[in-house]
């Protein structure tokens, strides 16, 4: 093509692999270098396995969710550019006694002003009543389709 | 496994060619796919040249990696999330990046390396060539990032901020 090569012309799956040997701190540090680094980013991070385990660990005890669930949550709100609401979420959880899904529910209406916040209430409480399995994270709109079915 | 075509022709994007073993070329998936495509007599010679989307000053560079692993074991050992790790560059794979990974060439030839081994889906030597990408890049700032990257920042002040929210899990 006889165009210098640039980082923004590696292809994905070079970047990708790029990605596999970053730690998560890094990766989440990428996201700010530029819009378009934070969009493959979060692509990135939502299939990274082991953000699952580096987010669990971090949170070490004390959630009222399941570990894994609350990682997934997150990778699921990150891609879906909500992630901030879980975070808020989340936050006020540690801050706070141990919340029940209907006492979560009621932070959020209180709290959010997002739309998707029913469909997170929703998706929450259903994941704490354990019928759950991983090919149902697909987003906010697809849980809530699985939800309402 | 035994290799009775010996030696492979490949010409370049710029209109260079060039005959490497066949020991070498069992490392590329795209050349071994390009081989088996062509339905190529074990015995027959000569052998169609394979066109490579590379061209001839990047070739050389794959081609001195090749032959440095050409003993390598195949099927590349894929590794798990887990067991991935980047500090972990050959002595040799380091001294042969430092050669040509300059400063003034602002990593223009590690790009098109990483490029060369995707395209010729040479798995070991797009694992080293991103490790050291990597490894450039983790532990940095973001300003240093962009630095590296050669990036701009084109988000707002806002944006920045929602962002590093929805990153404080991570944070020390």
């Amino acid at each position: 093509s006889g165009q210098k090569p640039t980082f923004h012309s590696l292809p994905i799956n070079a970047f990708a692999r790029i990605c596999d040997f970053s730690p998560i701190k890094s990766l989440l540090q990428l996201r700010l270098v530029s819009k378009s680094l934070n969009e493959h980013v979060c692509v990135l991070i939502k299939t990274r396995k082991t953000v699952v385990k580096e987010f669990s660990v971090k949170y070490a005890s004390d959630s009222p969710y399941p570990l894994k669930t609350v990682a997934e949550l997150y990778l699921c709100f990150l891609h879906q550019r909500h992630a901030i609401i879980w975070h808020s979420c989340l936050t006020h959880a540690f801050n706070k006694i141990q919340l029940t899904p209907l006492k979560f529910s009621t932070y959020l209406d209180k709290n959010s002003n997002y739309s998707v916040s029913r469909s997170f209430v929703r998706l929450a409480n259903f994941l704490y009543s354990g019928s759950y399995n991983n090919t149902q994270v697909g987003g906010i709109e697809n849980s809530s389709r699985v939800l309402e079915a | 496994r035994i290799y009775p075509l010996m030696r492979v022709t490949l010409t370049t994007s710029d209109g260079a060619s060039v005959t490497v073993s066949r020991q070498l070329t069992k490392h590329s998936g795209f050349i071994e796919k390009a081989i088996t495509d062509m339905a190529v007599d074990d015995n027959a010679v000569p052998l169609s040249a394979v066109a490579v989307d590379v061209d001839d000053a990047t070739l050389k560079l794959v081609i001195e990696w090749l032959t440095e692993h050409r003993d390598d074991a195949l099927p590349y050992p894929e590794k798990t999330d887990e067991e991935r790790r980047a500090d972990d560059i050959p002595a040799w794979d380091q001294a042969f990046v430092q050669k040509w990974d300059t400063k003034e060439d602002q990593q223009q030839t590690l790009y098109a390396v990483i490029t060369a081994a995707d395209k010729l889906d040479i798995k070991g030597l797009l694992d080293m060539t991103c490790k050291t990408l990597a490894n450039k890049i983790n532990g940095k700032t973001v300003e240093e990032m962009r630095e590296i990257l050669q990036l701009e920042c084109d988000f707002t002040e806002e944006e920045l901020a929602e962002i590093r929210k929805e990153n404080a899990w991570c944070e020390n």
